[in-house]
């Protein structure tokens, strides 16, 4: 194995795509902590290996070279290894004074993008709920209502469950009324058309996890 | 956004069609396409039948926000995912034109026209290149 010093996301990329293509969880797991010990913070192993081999896991089985349940089991081993490098990196220094609650439009399991954003968030002092994919609008409204979070973030993947994230952010606002949360979304079909946030009635949108980090951050000030 | 437009009409409808629509335009392909009955048998059909209601799925959000870029998106996907799978681009083009004829002949035709362009969206997205295929 070869001993990897420098903190390059692109160095591990390969050998951790291989691993859930094959679906080796050990060897993954392995690549993963390689990383870290190399220096890799948390965003960087989201963003730099995580999001890139899903997504050529998602290619390839386009392409007919992997099935569905290939698929599905990389995406299990990557959501286990996504928990064991954030339970490393997280610490209790932080003050979670700002709050933020995220949900999936989405009926199908694509989640994986949110948690992301959670997770890194929680890094930087955040205190996120999440509740991941086939959440209620009524029972999201409602948690909405009770805890006030400063932030509500809804995500989607694919466009036909963009009606039902316009009906979710649609209940909040009814819901809150007068003082609302900001809202912002993300998934691909804002990638592809990042106006679309603001038709949906949503406040604002990010490329990707990291982005929504710092945006979220110069949104949302520390004291409220 | 209003919900009196056509475009919201349009996709309400297909939303509420969408079997219906899926099994005229299937039973128009295998009429169509004979030799799609020999090929793939009564499994292949029922798949067909299902990939036809998955894209009225994504026409419908396409519909609803006017945005015909976002069928095209998808239908450019469809093409790559069903000829890695030995579906040609032939049958994914005359598919979506028989999706057209049968929005035709049951929706009002200011509805049937919004829902024509993004379908039209999808077909323009399949360039010539890719038709041989």
């Amino acid at each position: 194995m070869t001993v990897v010093t420098e903190a390059n996301p692109a160095e591990h990329y390969a050998t951790y795509l291989e691993a859930i293509r094959t679906g080796d969880r050990r060897r993954a797991f392995q690549i993963i902590d390689t990383a870290r010990d190399a220096g890799l913070d948390l965003a960087g192993i989201y963003l730099g290996i995580f999001q890139p081999a899903l997504r050529e896991i998602g290619g390839l089985w386009q392409n007919n070279e992997l099935t569905v349940a290939e698929e599905h089991l990389a995406t299990a081993i990557t959501e286990a290894a996504m928990a064991r490098a954030y339970e490393r990196a997280f610490t209790w220094s932080t003050d979670g004074s700002r709050t933020l609650i995220a949900a999936c439009a989405d009926v199908e399991r694509h989640e994986v993008g949110l948690r992301m954003l959670c997770d890194l968030l929680d890094l930087e002092g955040w205190r996120t709920t999440y509740l991941g994919s086939t959440v209620p609008i009524e029972s999201l409204a409602a948690m909405v209502l009770r805890l006030r979070p400063d932030v509500v973030a809804l995500s989607v993947a694919l466009s036909p469950h963009l009606p039902r994230l316009r009906a979710m952010v649609a209940a909040i606002r009814s819901t809150l009324g007068g003082e609302q949360p900001l809202i912002i979304v993300g998934g691909r079909p804002f990638l592809d058309d990042p106006s679309l946030a603001q038709r949906l009635g949503a406040d604002l949108t990010a490329r990707n996890a990291v982005d929504a980090v710092r945006l979220l951050g110069e949104r949302v000030s520390r004291a409220r | 956004m209003d919900p009196v437009a056509v475009e919201g009409r349009a996709a309400a409808e297909l939303l509420a069609r969408k079997t219906s629509l899926a099994e005229m335009a299937t039973d128009a392909l295998y009429a169509d396409m004979p030799e799609l009955m020999t090929r793939y048998g009564a499994v292949g059909r029922e798949r067909c039948l299902e990939d036809i209601r998955y894209t009225i799925d994504h026409l419908i959000p396409a519909v609803d926000l006017a945005q015909p870029s976002m069928f095209a998106t998808y239908v450019g996907w469809l093409d790559d995912l069903l000829r890695a799978r030995n579906v040609s681009t032939r049958e994914v083009i005359r598919s979506l034109e028989l999706i057209e004829q049968a929005v035709r002949n049951e929706l009002a035709p200011d509805e049937a026209n919004v829902v024509a362009s993004c379908l039209r969206a999808g077909l323009d997205s399949l360039g010539a290149a890719r038709r041989e295929g």
